[in-house]
Parts: C-alpha cells; sequence; structure tokens
C-alpha cells in the first residue's frame, strides 16, 4: 500500500489511540537516586549464585547455543555497544530476516516486559528460550530440532557437567533447558549498569555532567520524554506498580503493508496497532540504530522521531523540538553511558580455562543454602 | 473512510510476521550480474585449510579467484589470534594465507556470516567498512581492509559447515 493512501486512511480514523505512559516520573533532582550497588530482584526459582552466574556467562557467549555453533546470545548483545548489535535487525543463524532491532540487557533484570512486542514475556527464563528455539523469527535455531540436542552437547564438553553440578546441585547438576535457561537469567540479572555520569551527578557530584546535558535532563522533563521513559532505568517497563501491558505505546502509525503491527500481532486488538514497549536508554548512545526497527539511525534523529508524527493521537507527542533542544536532550543521554558497564571484565567473554574447583564448588552450594532462606524478591 | 481504517487494521493484523519479508528484492537470478572484481565468485576452486598459523602458507589463495574451501571442526584448528566472535565446538575453522603486491583496499567476500580475521604483522587489523553482499547474488558478507604489501593471513572461525565460499579481491 503506497503510504500517502496509508496517512489518508489513518487521518480519518475516527479512534484515535492515545499514549498511556506511566504517569511516574523520574525522581525529581535533589530525591534520593538509585543506589550504585543496588541489584535486580530474582525468582524464588533462581538465587543468583555466582557459580550461576559464571556459568550463565559461559553460556551466554557460547556459539554452541545455536543449532550450527554460528551464534552466541553474545552475537547480537554486543558488551560494547552496551548489550546491543549495530545492525538494524540481526539475520538469523542461516541468513533468515531478522525481524526487530536489538535491545540492551542493562538492567533488565527490572524489566517486567522483555521484548519489543509481548508482554506476556515477562521473566528471563521465559525469554531465554524465544532466540533459541523461537521461529518468529528465527534466531538460533533450534526450533523443530531433536530435543536434548543442545543439552548432550554441552554434556559432551569437559567444563559444563562440572559447572552444572557446582550451579545446580539442588537439581543434581542436571543439563536441560531449565538450567540453562536459568543460569542465562541469573547471568543476565548480574548485568547491572548504575555508574554513568548522570547516575553520579545524582548522587552529588554536581560536575559530573556537562551544563548541555543538564539543559538535556530539563528538557527530557519538559517535552514529556520522562512519561514512558521513566524512572532510574528509563522505561516505564521497569516501574513498580506498571502493568507490563500499560508499557507499550505508539510513537506513529504503521501505514505499509505488511507492517510490524507491534503489540497487536498478540492482542489482534486495532487499538494496539503500532504500539511497542518501551525500551530502555541506559548506554542509548552506543545503541545506535533506534527504534523498534532500526530504521532510525543517529540518536539525535531518534529524538526527532518521537515528535515526527502528528498522527500518533498522543498531544504529548506534538509538541516541537528545535535542534538546539535535540543536540541538548542528546547530550543528556549520552551521560547515561556507564563506562565502566561496558568495559567491566565480570560481564566479557571468559577465557577458555574452566573455572570449576574443589573450593569454588563448596563455596557455591554454602552460597546456595544461604540464599535459600533469603526472600524471592531479593536484596 | 471508516471503512478504508478497518479495511487497514485488518490488513494489518493480518499481516506476514517478517516485517522485512518485503524488504527483500525479487530477484530474477542470483549472481547474474556480480561486480567485475567479484567474476569468479561461482569459480568454487577446491582448498583445504591449513591446520595452524605455521602452515597457513600451504593454504594460498589467489586473489580474484573464487574458492569453494573446505574448514575443519573448530577444535581442529590452531588459530593465530582469538577471534572476538568464536563459533561452539560444533562450527568450523580455517586459515589461509593471501599474498598482496600493491597496498590498498581488499575485500573478502563469503557466503555465510563467519567471522573473519585479516592478520598483518601478525596482528589482526580492523576492518575499513563491512556488509552484505550485492543484492540477487550468493554472497552474504564483505569485509574491506586496507592492507600493505605482503603475505597476510585470513583466519575464518564459527562458519556452520565444513565447506566455505571464500574471496579476496582488490579494488580493481
Amino acid at each position: 500500500m503506497a503510504r500517502g493512501l496509508g496517512l489518508a486512511a489513518l487521518g480519518a480514523a475516527t479512534f484515535v489511540g492515545v499514549v498511556a505512559c506511566a504517569s511516574v516520573a523520574a525522581a525529581p533532582v535533589g530525591e534520593p537516586w538509585i543506589a550504585a550497588d543496588a541489584m535486580p530482584p530474582f525468582p524464588a526459582n533462581n538465587p543468583p549464585t555466582p557459580i550461576k552466574i559464571e556459568l550463565g556467562r559461559r553460556l551466554f557467549y557460547d556459539g554452541d547455543l545455536s543449532w550450527d555453533g554460528t551464534m552466541s546470545c553474545a552475537t547480537c548483545h554486543e558488551q560494547k555497544r552496551g548489550f546491543t548489535d549495530p545492525n538494524k535487525t540481526r539475520e538469523g543463524f542461516d541468513g533468515q530476516p531478522g525481524e526487530r532491532n536489538i535491545q540492551t540487557l542493562a538492567n533488565v533484570g527490572w524489566f517486567k516486559s522483555l521484548t519489543w512486542g509481548g508482554p506476556q514475556v515477562d521473566t528471563l527464563e521465559h525469554q531465554a528460550l524465544i532466540p533459541i528455539e523461537g521461529l518468529v523469527p528465527v534466531e538460533m535455531g533450534f526450533a523443530g530440532r531433536p530435543e536434548g540436542r543442545l543439552a548432550q552437547r554441552l554434556k559432551d564438553q569437559a567444563c559444563y557437567p562440572e559447572l552444572f553440578a557446582a550451579a545446580f546441585p539442588e537439581r543434581g547438576g542436571k543439563i536441560d533447558m531449565d538450567t540453562i535457561t536459568l543460569a542465562l537469567s541469573a547471568f543476565q540479572r548480574s548485568l547491572v549498569s548504575l555508574d554513568a555520569p548522570y547516575d553520579r551527578y545524582r548522587r552529588g557530584d554536581a560536575g559530573a555532567i556537562s551544563e548541555q546535558a543538564k539543559r538535556g535532563e530539563a528538557l527530557f522533563a519538559d517535552k514529556q520524554c520522562v512519561s514512558c521513559h521513566a524512572g532510574p532505568h528509563f522505561t516505564d517497563a521497569a516501574l513498580p506498580g506498571v502493568k507490563a501491558q500499560e508499557t507499550f505505546h505508539r510513537l506513529a502509525w504503521p501505514t505499509e503493508e505488511g507492517a510490524d503491527t507491534g503489540l497487536a500481532r498478540i492482542t489482534q486488538k486495532e487499538e494496539d496497532i503500532g504500539k511497542f514497549r518501551t525500551p530502555g536508554l541506559r548506554n542509548v548512545a552506543l545503541s545506535a540504530p533506534y527504534m523498534h526497527d532500526g530504521e532510525v539511525a543517529t540518536l539525535s534523529d531518534a529524538v526527532r522521531h518521537h515528535y515526527a508524527d502528528p498522527l500518533a493521537g498522543d498531544e504529548r507527542l506534538k509538541l516541537s523540538v528545535s535542534d538546539g533542544e535535540v543536540a541538548d536532550l542528546v547530550a543528556f543521554l549520552e551521560a547515561l553511558t556507564d563506562r565502566g558497564f561496558v568495559s567491566n571484565p565480570k560481564f566479557a567473554r571468559p577465557g577458555p580455562q574452566c573455572p570449576v574447583d574443589a573450593d569454588a564448588m563448596q563455596a557455591a552450594e554454602a552460597e546456595n543454602a544461604r540464599r535459600q532462606h533469603n526472600s524471592a524478591e531479593g536484596p | 473512510m471508516r471503512l478504508i481504517f478497518v479495511a487497514l487494521a485488518a490488513a494489518l493484523l493480518a499481516a506476514p510476521t517478517f516485517a522485512q519479508a518485503h524488504d527483500a528484492p525479487a530477484c530474477a537470478a542470483m549472481d547474474a550480474a556480480l561486480p567485475e572484481r567479484l567474476g569468479d565468485w561461482n569459480g568454487k576452486a577446491d582448498i583445504g585449510t591449513a591446520p595452524s598459523p605455521e602452515h597457513a602458507a600451504h593454504a594460498s589463495l589467489a586473489l580474484g579467484k573464487g574458492y569453494a574451501a573446505r574448514l575443519a571442526k573448530e577444535a581442529e584448528v590452531t588459530l593465530a589470534v582469538e577471534p572476538e566472535k568464536p563459533g561452539g565446538s560444533v562450527s568450523y575453522s580455517g586459515l589461509f594465507t593471501f599474498t598482496v603486491e600493491t597496498a590498498g583496499d581488499y575485500t573478502v567476500a563469503l557466503g555465510a556470516a563467519a567471522w573473519i580475521d585479516v592478520l598483518e604483522d601478525g596482528k589482526a587489523m580492523e576492518p575499513s567498512t563491512f556488509g552484505h553482499g550485492p543484492e540477487c547474488t550468493t554472497i552474504r558478507k564483505m569485509v574491506t581492509f586496507a592492507l600493505k604489501p605482503g603475505v597476510h593471513v585470513l583466519q575464518v572461525a564459527g562458519n556452520g559447515a565444513e565447506t566455505l565460499r571464500v574471496m579476496v579481491a582488490g579494488k580493481s
């Protein structure tokens, strides 16, 4: 369908979707900011022991998690880019077309909705299965393959059986999709990014960000960015008290035949067409290209894109932004880059040596026992 | 007009799930119009990988010649450098050399999305550009390096199959 016809038709629509973003904004300057050592909650069945996180890290960087050995999680989630990817979308293991832009994993342990278009994917343990076994799109290619092949591949290697035994003593070290996804999720919950210049500024270091970034911070509120990119993770998807489905919003109506309908693909409701979950903005300056389809190349254009569709239906998106204001907003967004996070060796690809020894196994078991007594909601 | 909108909404809801499917070009024939410098892409000359960097000179690629290179299981090849994105234990790797006579840009074309490194004086070079192959060709990936004259090592890692279509071409 021609874009013009689509716009004309949409302009005549009698119902107009309204972006219903969370009313909870980031804590005002002067209010307490999230602690630098905060950790996300975890489910009762997956306490994050050090050995389990280490196992998850190895799995995350292991190409054996794809059918032909060519793709690991890290193929698309590159640490130096804030655990994102420089392509608009990423092809699957055998060249199958990608569908949506790769999202950051920074602070993902706090997120209650984990994909661009599916509010039902609300745990990391569930999400981990999507790239490994999913069909829409095909990513790592285990869909329809003999069950147990991945687990067998790991059992055949020298280190993994020891690691699984140390990480999952309560399960007898079993290697299966359950323990694989539990370990991957434990590693992802360890990916905490809370030491950007803006964090330091909010914790009292007035010189941590530039004057331009401070102007951008004010604009971030004035231009209503904060109504969706809310809270210390800059997304309403990580705010307490907000339901997953309430974190999906529309910036523009899809107008072309075959366009990605976002949330409507799941709900099959007209009012959900074109709605996508608010992405977090931490390390956003490293994660170009932008938007759910990766069609916006630069951070400046991503800012402008939010105010580009007069038919979006939300009064807040009918604001205008000058070039100077865009520059200020970009300076603010650049202050969300946590250099320590993207270079932290704890999150990098591990070396070839197997980290398990008797002491590590004992420590893992003791840690496991200790955490069993802790709250399921975590520290 | 309301009807038009309803029809559009229905079409969108019923649309195929692959948003990018309509972006793929319709190709009458693959590799029918290869760039001149890649003209021998379908030559598919046979060559086997060297098992280690010391033996790489025995697996020498001629510039401008298309190969169907035989790789080896990841564990059976001693790589020259640690690849940024290695494959898993079931993937395939390879080591080859090629000789540059004149300094300039040289492109490695691949039929798959394997990770490659080109080594100059023993160090992996940063590519100057990388991306997909030309539309309507079976070239999936192209990586270009600015190289000095001399013998260079081409290291392949993380390929999903034992055979990899590969070619090194000058700018021409």
